[in-house]
């Protein structure tokens, strides 16, 4: 490196530095965008073994790993799980696979994310490599409708979740709210954080990730579609449905809980911030996956108070029901038919009531199979875990409308950024609530017409 | 010194020089000029790539966002660079003046140079963290309402003070051993001619550092624009509503989150072209102001 009051003279000072700027600019960009145009073959990364892509990490991974090894000591086939960090670095990866015609067999992609990979018509519907007498009705349909496209499974519902309200039942004790009703509507979470906050028990009321799910949340549970032509499920969306009673309430909710104090703001798509806000007793609610059912359970035992779940609050009243979230299997097309024999048998496996019971005691994800519900039910997993209880009955209780299937569409991860960073401008009122939705409304359009045209 | 060739081989230079230039041309001049050549394609992975000629380039230019990037990323790059040295030639002026404990010091100030980007932005994310922060209560206790997860202009100085915190050391090593090569003749004849400390600073010790000081505003320069990006990442993902959205953070969510990759290498050219005459107008200016000796 370049010293300095030494003897060196200046010209080579200068070239170093301007090499360097030279180097630091251009480059990112470049190095990644090596699309070459595919067409060419389809072939596997590992000729030898079966390759899944996930992005299931810590104790998930180790579940995960868990089933595919006893996968492969039932059928002989040869399965690698490779951790590719999130779901982006999966959907990344696996959009540079497809587009240079090395690909994994499987890989796990983010049901947000799905129909930026079924643009790439470079997937093969599972539900052609499954078995003709494989048991599809036997999944849950409030699950599979999501994935269910024309009447095809495209890919294969795994790791499943809806969000809900968790509560510090001792917060409420103490601020003298009864434990045994939690809020149901925006109206009586508001009025049990401003009680939580006056009485002194907590910092705020409420907290939750600023993530996009927990808006398709209130529009779902309103009976109210995010975009036009049915989320995306039937055709291609041109807007945001912002001019409606759900928006306005969602917002001037959100911007009042904000103002006064009762919502604590994590942070954009801070999961684990929210949950620690919860755990360490700073927000007496918390709204996150049903996912984390056990994880919240530990942190609660640990920070010694008492906790329990609820149904996702509705704007008014009336509940229709819940969105999916999580993520799904999907396969390459063009694979050799052996080897998509060996896909199928994983992903039959994979979706076996037995497995699917292993996979939800290890991880807290829906079992999506009713058989391995009704097993569940009988061994009286419910009955000792009442939070699954009422995180599952959210799930089946759910009307299945348009409104209740996420949105499906190509620009996902924009439309995503739009929505929670215009949710930080109007919660925190430096638009109101009027102007701050009909921003967003355009900017939506422009994402959903730059992509679409 | 005069100057001499240390090679009078053509070929054993060549040699020498062939491990920096293939790896300068594989990782960084040939994705230039890929990167330059996408910038003329609507390029979506997997999607299949569409020329569009300038398209991309008109894009950017009736953007307000990016315009807003572009001045946020200006007036960010501008404020690390005069923090961060200001913090820096203080410290490293008394660092040098010190007589006991010196070692101590200049590691204790180096040290969050030492960080890897990503580190330190986790750290000051919970050193600053508006619920859960170390210090957020001591702060709050002020009067402060520390609350930069939703208060865009809060965002920017957080971010701010952990890029001027991250980069202090670099500078202090640069500083100190350039203070350390002023002769010490000089400070003896100004503290005989009673020139105060400051002075003694300002006036004698800056103007002869001054070839390390250009030095260090370009490396500054170069590491506000280009250098946080893990700290934009880590701490606020460019929001909140994209109070902190600098250019180098809004390129990579163009290419890596949306997947534009056209329009993302459009960003990066202009931001290549613009750091460029950013630099050289540093360089015509240390022309003229710095003292190169002779």
């Amino acid at each position: 490196m370049v010293q300095s009051g030494g003897g060196y003279d200046h010209v080579s000072r200068r070239s170093v530095l301007k090499t360097s700027g030279a180097a630091l600019t251009v480059g990112t960009v470049g190095l990644a965008g090596c699309s070459s145009s595919s067409g060419a073959s389809v072939r596997p990364v590992d000729e030898d073994s079966l390759t899944i892509w996930h992005a299931m990490g810590g104790t998930n991974g180790e579940t995960l790993q868990g089933l595919v090894d006893q996968f492969q000591s039932e059928t002989d086939i040869d399965a690698n799980l490779v951790f590719q960090d999130s779901y982006e670095g999966v959907l990344t990866n696996t959009l540079s696979a497809l587009d240079s015609g090395e690909v994994p067999d499987v890989f796990q992609i983010d049901s947000l994310f799905a129909q930026q990979v079924l643009d790439t018509d470079a997937v093969e519907p599972v539900e052609n490599l499954l078995s003709d007498d494989y048991p599809v009705d036997d999944f849950l349909s409030n699950v599979t409708s999501f994935f269910t496209i024309d009447g095809t499974l495209t890919s294969m519902p795994f790791n499943n979740s809806n969000a809900i309200l968790y509560y510090n039942r001792s917060a409420f004790e103490e601020a003298g709210l009864d434990p045994d009703s939690p809020p149901t509507t925006l109206e009586e979470v508001r009025s049990y954080s401003q009680t939580l906050v006056d009485e002194g028990v907590t910092d705020a009321g409420l907290t939750w990730p600023n993530h996009v799910w927990f808006v398709e949340h209130f529009y779902s549970v309103d009976g109210q579609t995010l975009l036009d032509a049915e989320n995306g499920h039937a055709g291609q969306p041109t807007t945001m449905q912002t001019d409606n009673a759900t928006a306005r309430s969602l917002y001037e909710w959100w911007h009042e809980m904000a103002d006064n104090g009762l919502f604590s703001n994590p942070g954009i798509e801070a999961w684990g911030e929210a949950t620690s806000t919860f755990l360490t007793g700073q927000a007496a609610m918390l709204m996150t996956s049903t996912a984390s059912v056990t994880g919240i359970r530990s942190g609660a035992e640990e920070n010694g108070f008492e906790v329990d779940n609820a149904f996702y609050p509705t704007i008014d009243g009336d509940r229709t029901g819940p969105v999916i979230g999580g993520a799904s299997w999907f396969v390459p097309s063009g694979l050799p038919q052996d080897r998509q024999d060996d896909i199928g048998s994983f992903l039959e496996f994979m979706g076996r009531p037995e497995s699917q019971i292993t996979w939800h005691k290890g991880t807290g994800y829906y079992p999506i199979r009713q058989t391995a519900v009704e097993q569940l039910e009988n061994d009286g997993w419910f009955a000792e875990n009442p939070m699954y209880r009422t995180a599952f009955d959210q799930l089946t209780q759910a009307e299945n409308t348009p409104a209740t299937k996420r949105m499906l569409i190509g620009p996902a991860r924009q439309v995503q950024t739009t929505i929670q960073d215009m949710s930080v401008e109007l919660f925190s009122g430096e638009v109101g609530v009027d102007e701050g939705l009909s921003e967003l409304k355009s900017a939506v359009e422009d994402e959903l017409d730059r992509y679409y045209s | 010194m005069s100057t001499h060739e240390v090679f009078t081989d053509r070929l054993q230079a060549g040699v020498l020089l062939l491990p920096t230039m293939v790896v300068s041309l594989l990782f960084l001049y040939y994705p230039t000029v890929r990167a330059i050549g996408l910038s003329f394609y609507q390029a979506s992975l997997a999607r299949g790539d569409v020329f569009v000629g300038l398209e991309n380039y008109r894009r950017l230019a009736g953007s307000t966002e990016y315009l807003r990037s572009v001045l946020l990323s200006v007036l960010f790059a501008t404020c690390v660079v005069v923090g961060v040295m200001a913090v820096a030639l203080c410290v490293s002026f008394l660092i040098h003046e010190i007589e006991v404990g010196k070692g101590l010091y200049l590691v204790a100030v180096i040290w969050p140079y030492a960080l890897p980007p990503a580190v330190a932005g986790l750290v000051f994310l919970f050193i600053a963290h508006p619920n859960i922060g170390i210090f957020t209560s001591y702060i709050e206790a002020l009067g402060i309402d520390v609350n930069w997860f939703s208060n865009g202009p809060q965002a920017f100085v957080v971010v701010l003070i952990a890029a001027v915190w991250k980069q202090i050391g670099y500078n202090v090593i640069f500083m100190t051993a350039a203070l350390g090569n002023v002769p010490e003749s000089l400070t003896e004849t100004a503290e005989l001619d009673g020139v105060s400390r400051t002075q003694r600073l300002l006036r004698v010790y800056v103007p002869i550092i001054s070839p390390t000081l250009v030095f260090l505003v370009i490396m500054n320069t170069i590491y506000g624009f280009f250098g946080t990006f893990a700290m934009v990442d880590l701490m606020t993902k460019g929001g909140p509503a994209g109070a902190t959205n600098i250019l180098i953070y809004d390129l990579y969510r163009t290419a890596f989150q949306f997947y534009e990759f056209g329009f993302a290498s459009a960003k990066s050219v202009v931001l290549f072209v613009a750091v460029g005459l950013l630099m050289y107008g540093q360089f015509r200016l240390s022309d003229r102001y710095a003292y190169y000796g002779g």
